[in-house]
């Protein structure tokens, strides 16, 4: 008969040393809150804080972040100077918020959810073919790009919520070419 | 009249289709105070146009190439009308309107083959797809006033992802000893053979399986009624289940008018109802 092979566990009262107890403590900087209008507000985070290491980690992600971020301004831009009546200036911004949309696209491959809006913010301007667009799309649109710059890796299921929100406040968010594999597609 | 049954092409334009099919179905759907869609039509819906749909995201993903898809889509097309399946491919080779016509070439550096324009064409078309067909799905029981028909034996799942591949399964029936609606076709066997005889000389290879399937059911109506049978029916089960007080509304009407006539029923497409005054 062999040994027989006790398998308690042993318990040493010696202290823990496999931290590092001499490190200093972390010092975590104060958040600091603001909101593209410039006013404090509770609820929204820069997203630099967010997503600290974003550019390291994931370039396209700090490409994404600082489109958005120009992309905001822009429609916030475009909502503030409807509000006023000026609608050229409106108009205006939103064709530089179109034309940087392009670009946010190259950055899909952050997640599908990410990609889907952008695609449907693109094609609800580009459907409006040079028509003006009211102050409620425009909110739609700034809702839905703010979303994204907080959680660009949104789960699918959340970006079609947002894109049936764009449909609500009027816009086409298919492609024009969309219709012909539609019909084809229903043999 | 003014109540409105559903068929399966007019949940699909409402559903899947943009521009003047989808404002021609929910214009007419808007004439009416109350619609009903019958199960059997999403059951429908997701075996046809949206497992289509499904297809063509899943070879985007698997090709991962726009002007690839595009074959695969022609050689599957079986359309008979070469000339609108000609149009319509050569409209989705031009892709009007794809963001990939103002993207930039001086991208491709930065970005390599995520800014090429095959790419974005692949990826712009499988993001619609897989919107449309999300979409579609969260709609279906938003489209008409009534849901009506339940079908116990048909599991509603959602379609769900798998590998980067849209799933949309299970698409047929799970019948416990026989399909859920047998008990009720056997209670209209004077219709079944009044359907029977409006299409029994039809060429229509759909309208042959149906006219058999009829024929079996109303000439044996004790044997047992399988998820085949049910899947044959097709059109005549709308026409069948239709209440007497409705407008079966479809686009098919070549094929819905003979067998809604053959029992006294009214079957219109959205155009037509919509010329009415």
């Amino acid at each position: 008969m062999g040994e027989v092979l006790r398998l308690q566990p042993r318990v040493s009262r010696k202290v823990d040393k496999t931290g590092d107890r001499e490190q200093a403590p972390i010092e975590i900087p104060p958040v600091r809150i603001t909101t593209l209008e410039g006013e404090v507000s509770k609820g929204q985070i820069e997203t630099k804080e967010l997503y600290p290491l974003s550019g390291e980690v994931r370039p396209e992600l700090a490409v994404a972040f600082t489109l958005l971020n120009e992309g905001i301004k822009h429609i916030v831009d475009a909502i503030n100077t409807e509000k006023k009546g000026d609608r050229i200036s409106s108009d205006d911004a939103v064709h530089r918020l179109q034309a940087l949309l392009p670009e946010l696209f190259c950055c899909r491959s952050i997640s599908d959810g990410f990609g889907s809006i952008i695609s449907a913010v693109y094609q609800s301007l580009a459907n409006m073919q040079g028509g003006f667009v009211n102050s409620g799309q425009l909110q739609a649109v700034k809702r839905v790009l703010s979303r994204i710059e907080t959680e660009p890796f949104l789960e699918f299921g959340e970006a079609v919520d947002e894109i049936m929100a764009l449909e609500e406040a009027g816009f086409e968010v298919e492609p024009l070419y969309y219709k012909y594999a539609a019909d084809m597609l229903d043999e | 009249m003014n109540k409105a049954f559903i068929d399966t092409t007019i949940l699909t334009d409402v559903l899947i289709k943009s521009a003047e099919a989808k404002k021609n179905a929910l214009d007419a759907l808007k004439k009416f105070t109350i619609t009903e869609l019958p199960v059997f039509a999403i059951k429908e819906f997701k075996a046809g146009p949206l497992k289509n749909f499904a297809w063509m995201h899943n070879k985007l993903v698997i090709v991962n190439s726009y002007a690839k898809a595009l074959e695969a889509l022609q050689r599957m097309s079986r359309t008979p009308r070469r000339y609108t399946t000609s149009t319509a491919l050569e409209a989705l080779r031009e892709a009007q309107g794809s963001i990939s016509k103002q993207t930039p070439g001086s991208l491709a550096e930065k970005y390599g083959e995520n800014a090429s324009m095959d790419k974005i064409l692949c990826d712009e078309f499988r993001l619609s797809i897989k919107t449309a067909i999300m979409k579609a799905w969260r709609r279906r029981r938003r489209v008409t006033t009534d849901i009506v028909l339940p079908l116990p034996c048909y599991l509603e799942v959602a379609p769900y992802e798998k590998r980067g591949l849209i799933e949309i399964d299970p698409k047929t029936c799970n019948p416990y000893n026989e399909c859920s609606l047998a008990p009720h076709l056997r209670i209209k066997l004077d219709e079944l053979t009044k359907l029977r005889d409006a299409i029994k000389d039809s060429e229509k290879p759909e309208d042959q399986r149906r006219s058999r399937t009829l024929r079996q059911i109303y000439r044996k109506p004790k044997s047992p009624i399988e998820e085949e049978d049910c899947l044959n029916l097709g059109d005549a089960v709308f026409v069948l289940f239709a209440p007497n007080d409705s407008i079966i509304m479809t686009t098919n009407i070549a094929d819905y008018k003979p067998l809604a006539e053959a029992i006294g029923k009214v079957a219109k497409t959205p155009q037509d109802l919509l010329s009415q005054p």
